[in-house]
């Protein structure tokens, strides 16, 4: 297996648990040297993230991993990256669980039978209005393809509600700030016969994230993972960059970003703030 | 409550309801209660469940009131005769009234019972089953200022139909039908919708209310139908945010949870289905990640609001305040009216994004 060593700033090392990450994936990572050209390094996704990250590229990192990026025009990245064939890996609070590529594969079967669709995020109240609303649409865009047509229909201090098309199907968004628990996501398709419902903990911990799906005859409950979505992203950059491969998550992130850039700068309609 | 005579009681209405959780209720209670007088408008129905009892039977709601073995009425009738009927029996009475929710459909009929319930002294307690329930009313007593600084409230009902729990907790006689509603006619989504709020989430909406201090400002800002039958509404009130949810489905796997949150502290309550003595519900409170637990006990709200009933007409509980009724009940109309008005306004809108 190919070693590969990795750089990161303090505060994505931080948000990004990247220090607890490189240790246990020992054979694959390595920290480099204070005078190393690492080959991959960690991007924390605050300030204007996307030039630093282009920055990086140009200095001819192999592979990155943005924590947690926060709504940006990502092109300048997109497009250093695609110049040089620069694997980029997008890490957020949960489309990067281990578990999602699976749940992925369950509600698209589910959404071909007529149902409903819902998501719910109980997040910090420290944590900015549009990162909630960023990562609770790149969760339904890995489970169920692009998004579109976003309407906020109640925001306040302590969340929203919110309709928007994901993969065709309209989704009922909910979020909730909180402090009393750990953050969670949940992402429900009920049908007339059943569900598919994915649980999901916050991107530091190993806490497994629950998938179950219920038909007429009985429910099934995937096996749990006991892996972080952090150690997930490094994981997969790592395989990207050891095989030479790329991946589309970046663009995927930028549209759904802009999703979110164009609702917030459009004249929409909310209520008072309560 | 020992050495304490048995109170008869009287049902107005033999349907499901009566049968399924009446009747079974009732039995884990007879050192409390017998049933004495079964009245349905179909005689052939009172009589059969009546038959079962040893009890009378009637087609006729006077007949009943006049029986003097009937210490208790319970109003068990289609919703829209609610009102009427307990008036009637407090006019006539009795000892207490237990009424199936909503014990009225208008704000009008709310008050009207309460000023009858005063004027003859017989108290009337709503069969809202939840508000019984002894994990909740655990929950209630120790959740300390929590209810005083939630924020939001989500209340989310996934069920089978109810002739699912119904065959698990008696043999039903006649079973309406319902027939099925297009709900492609925005009329049709305004009504279930209105339907749903009224009949459904009613059950939750007194717990609901505890969170909120005033709604004389409640507005909705999004509802629409769930097919086949159900709804999700958001709304505020009071300064807090509430989301309803409700699908009835074909699944046999039910789900009933309330949920609210604070900015420090959240609760949680996963209710058992209707119909069924699967005991209370379990309730929790969470602050920074630290849980106390409450429940499972083993009886339910149906033995709650029965006991309380007990305690009320023997004098060791206090009924609920009449006010307190009247509100409940405004509560819930204010929202079925303004959440049918948008979905009734908006249905374009969602049949034109629905897959």
């Amino acid at each position: 297996m190919t070693q590969l060593t990795v750089s990161a700033s303090g505060s994505a090392r931080a948000r990004g648990a990247v220090d607890s990450v490189i240790a246990s994936l020992p054979v694959s990572l390595a920290p480099a040297g204070a005078d190393d050209n690492a080959a991959l390094l960690g991007i924390d996704g605050t300030g204007d993230w996307p030039a630093v990250a282009a920055a990086g590229v140009r200095d001819g990192a192999a592979g990155l991993v943005v924590v947690r990026p926060r709504p940006a025009d990502a092109r300048p990245l997109l497009l250093a990256a695609h110049e040089r064939g620069t694997a980029v890996v997008v890490d957020t609070q949960w489309s990067t669980n281990p578990i999602v590529p699976l749940a992925a594969e369950e509600f698209r079967r589910s959404a071909q039978t007529h149902g409903q669709l819902e998501s719910r995020v109980v997040v910090s109240t420290a944590e900015p209005s549009q990162v909630i609303l960023l990562e609770q649409l790149l969760l339904l865009r890995a489970l169920l393809g692009p998004v579109e047509n976003l309407a906020l229909q109640l925001s306040t201090s302590h969340g929203y509600s919110a309709t928007a098309l994901v993969g065709g199907i309209t989704v009922d968004l909910l979020a909730v700030r909180s402090d009393a628990r750990s953050p969670t996501a949940s992402v429900r398709h009920l049908t007339r016969a059943g569900a598919v419902e994915l649980r999901l903990p916050e991107a530091d911990t190993a806490r497994p994230a629950h998938l179950h799906v219920t038909t007429p005859t009985g429910a099934v409950t995937h096996p749990t993972v006991y892996e972080s979505a952090h150690r997930s992203s490094w994981r997969r950059l790592h395989a990207l960059v050891a095989f030479g491969q790329s991946s589309d998550e970046l663009e995927q992130w930028q549209a759904v970003s802009r999703v979110v850039m164009d609702h917030l700068s459009a004249d929409h309609q909310t209520s008072t703030a309560l | 409550m020992t050495g304490v005579a048995k109170l008869g009681v009287g049902f107005l209405g033999a349907g499901p309801v009566t049968q399924a959780i009446h009747v079974p209720t009732l039995a884990r209670l007879g050192d409390l209660f017998q049933v004495v007088h079964v009245m349905d408008v179909d005689g052939s129905v009172a009589q059969a469940v009546a038959s079962r009892l040893r009890a009378r039977h009637s087609s006729s709601i006077e007949t009943l009131l006049r029986d003097p073995a009937v210490d208790v009425v319970a109003v068990c009738s289609p919703h829209r005769f609610h009102a009427e009927q307990v008036v009637a029996a407090c006019r006539a009475g009795v000892r207490a009234v237990l009424c199936e929710k909503p014990f009225a459909m208008t704000w009008e009929e709310a008050a009207l019972i309460a000023d009858v319930s005063a004027e003859t002294g017989v108290p009337v307690l709503v069969g809202a089953m939840h508000s019984f329930d002894p994990g909740w009313v655990a929950l209630r007593r120790g959740w300390g200022q929590f209810a005083a600084e939630v924020h939001t409230v989500h209340s989310s009902i996934v069920l089978p139909p109810n002739s699912r729990f119904e065959d698990f907790a008696t043999e039903v006689l006649h079973r309406p039908s319902v027939p099925p509603m297009d709900l492609h006619a925005p009329e049709a989504a305004a009504e279930l919708v209105h339907a749903g709020v009224m009949g459904l989430a009613i059950h939750d909406l007194p717990l609901v209310r505890e969170f909120i201090p005033a709604f004389d400002d409640l507005e909705v800002q999004a509802a629409h139908a769930v097919e086949p039958a159900g709804y999700q509404i958001t709304l505020s009130a009071g300064g807090r945010v509430v989301h309803l949810h409700a699908a009835l489905t074909d699944t046999w796997r039910p789900q009933w949870l309330l949920e609210a949150w604070s900015d420090t502290a959240s609760a949680r309550v996963e209710f058992t289905p209707s119909y069924v003595h699967a005991g209370s519900a379990i309730a929790s409170l969470t602050e920074a990640d630290r849980a106390t637990e409450y429940g499972p006990e083993r009886s339910n709200g149906y033995e709650g609001e029965w006991r309380e009933l007990a305690g009320i007409v023997h004098g060791t509980a206090t009924p609920v305040s009449a006010s307190t009724l009247v509100d409940d009940l405004r509560f819930a109309i204010a929202i079925a009216d303004a959440a049918a008005a948008v979905a009734r306004e908006t249905h374009g809108a969602r049949q034109g994004v629905l897959q």
